[in-house]
């Protein structure tokens, strides 16, 4: 299965806070849902938890091919202060 | 006297004149700054200068009028006039028709033309700009390489959230270059790098150095991209056409980064609260489910098992009672129906028996009313024929159904209805009233049996005497 982004996370959290509200749920499917709903919170806590979002820079153009290649703070870090 | 001729004498007027009429025609554009600002009724005076020169003004009323910003002093412009001499004081002098701020001014002119132009296309409408995802797992940034706005975008963007990840198009941000690179890399998102949000980022700046953000061209590129943008453009008093078209408009890249990601803190205090959520969800369901089930244990089946069997005897016996009671009242109603059949037949021969003559009678009474009426008529002929004969012919029908409804009348309270369904009636020989009891007759008493059709004479063998219940 593939990995679920992080809205796609939070999208079903609210799925499944929006089934155990209703009236006539059985009660498997409760325990389910129930056991599901902890799983995506710690998922989505450990993700949070990671020390920053990941940059990319874009190269190349659409004629050429596109590339990513990692992009370091630092590159910008040395440039004068200012504006 | 040639000489005398060549060198004649001017006026000073003539001379004047002579000028202007060297100048006469010279229309030219020159830009300067205002000074000297001195305004009339109907003319304004003032001086156009730069570091090296002055030049004297004038602008009449209607060009005065014609005029979309006011003329200040110190203001630089761009003036459009004819060069002459004004002959009665011999001076020099720009006759100027048309006039422009110049530098920034006019930046700032074609700024408010342009928003105005494309505000009324539409192009900044509240209704078409699209909301943010919640929770983008893509950003896309476009701005330079280089200065503080992609170190903002950057820094802000992953302190407050690592759930996404952003990817960065370097682009020019100032100069001729800026639109075409701008332009450029809001369609390679759109078409060949999709991400959930864009960021359009720049830092502060003059006017001049903001101008490719309000231009046209990346005014609409904005619009036309189906990915949310979201501007960060300079600083909080600086607004750009770009801003104005952006799906949501940050006013510095800090702001931008902010804007497309909710911050970690919420985000956690949001899964707390699905949590709670979660819990008492569950255990609401699992509460449901025990009181149901606590409720049904209570329920008697479980409590005292035999009340199901002894439920069952009950109802059968209620069955057996019901049963023979229904058959019971079904052969006395039909008993009952003999009876009565028997009973009414006895009061109503007479009757039946004096219908013909009832019915005879009713005609010749007729018959006389109709004589009676026939005669009268002859006596007044005034009368109305076609109404009488109506009347009569009423009368008729209605004594006429009167005749049927005591006939059938009569039909319905005959016992041979009854008989017609196979019941009979038995009477001693010779006698009318019917026999009930077998007790009322002996062994080899003769009694007549009176059927649907036609009737027996029998006579009576054996006798058994009344059982309880049968017939």
């Amino acid at each position: 299965m593939k990995e679920l982004t992080f809205r796609q996370m939070m999208g079903r959290l609210e799925e499944i806070t929006a089934a155990l509200e209703k009236e006539d749920l059985e009660l498997e499917e409760g325990l389910r849902l129930f056991e599901e709903g902890v799983g995506l919170i710690r998922e989505a806590r450990q993700r949070l938890s990671k020390a920053s979002s990941k940059v990319e820079k874009l190269l190349g153009s659409m004629e050429e091919g596109l590339m990513t290649e990692e992009f370091e703070l630092e590159e910008i870090e040395e440039d004068k202060d200012g504006d | 006297m040639d000489t005398m001729e060549q060198e004649r004498i001017y006026t000073v007027m003539e001379v004047n004149l002579l000028a202007d009429g060297l100048l006469q025609g010279l229309v030219i554009w020159v830009e300067g700054e205002v000074s000297n600002l001195r305004a009339y009724p109907n003319y304004t005076f003032f001086s156009l200068s730069d570091q090296e020169a002055v030049l004297p003004c004038v602008m009449f009323r209607e060009a005065m009028d014609g005029m979309v910003f006011h003329l200040q002093e110190g203001t630089r412009i761009l003036a459009r006039g004819r060069l002459g001499i004004y002959v009665r004081r011999g001076q020099f002098r720009l006759n100027v028709f048309e006039a422009q701020e110049a530098g920034e001014g006019r930046l700032r002119r074609e700024f408010l033309r342009l928003m105005r132009a494309l505000s009324k296309q539409g192009l900044f409408d509240e209704e078409i700009k699209k909301p943010l995802p919640a929770y983008p797992d893509r950003v896309g940034l476009i701005t330079s390489l280089e200065g503080a706005a992609i170190r903002d975008v950057v820094t802000n963007l992953a302190r407050r959230f690592a759930g996404a990840k952003l990817v960065v198009r370097g682009v020019r941000v100032q100069g001729d270059e800026a639109v075409g690179d701008i332009v450029a890399a809001l369609e390679l998102f759109n078409r060949a790098y999709p991400v959930d949000v864009l960021i359009l980022a720049r830092g502060g700046g003059s006017l001049e150095d903001l101008h490719p953000f309000n231009t046209e061209e990346v005014v609409r590129a904005i619009r036309a991209s189906s990915i949310p943008v979201v501007t960060g453009i300079g600083h909080e008093p600086d607004i750009t056409l770009s801003d104005l078209a952006a799906d949501y408009r940050a006013s510095t890249p800090t702001g931008a980064a902010e804007a497309v990601v909710p911050s970690s803190r919420e985000v956690l205090a949001q899964l707390k609260e699905s949590e709670a959520i979660l819990l008492a969800q569950t255990r609401r369901i699992l509460h449901i489910h025990e009181r149901g089930l606590a409720l049904l244990e209570k329920r008697r089946p479980f409590t005292d098992p035999t009340m199901l069997v002894n439920q069952a005897r009950q109802r059968l016996a209620d069955a057996e009672t019901r049963l023979s009671a229904a058959a019971l009242s079904g052969i006395k109603g039909y008993e009952e129906r003999v009876n009565a059949s028997w009973r009414n037949l006895s009061r109503y021969p007479r009757e039946y028996r004096e219908l013909p003559a009832r019915i005879e009678k009713a005609r010749r009474d007729l018959a006389s009313s109709v004589t009676v009426w026939m005669r009268w008529r002859e006596r007044e002929p005034a009368l109305r024929f076609r109404e009488l004969r109506a009347a009569v012919l009423a009368l008729l029908s209605r004594e006429e159904n009167r005749v049927k409804l005591a006939g059938s009348r009569l039909e319905a309270l005959s016992p041979l209805a009854v008989l017609s369904r196979g019941y009979s009636i038995t009477t001693r020989a010779g006698e009318g009233k019917p026999l009930t009891d077998s007790g009322e007759v002996k062994i080899g008493e003769r009694v007549d049996v009176k059927l649907h059709r036609g009737s027996l004479r029998c006579e009576v063998r054996e006798s058994e005497p009344r059982k309880n219940g049968g017939s």
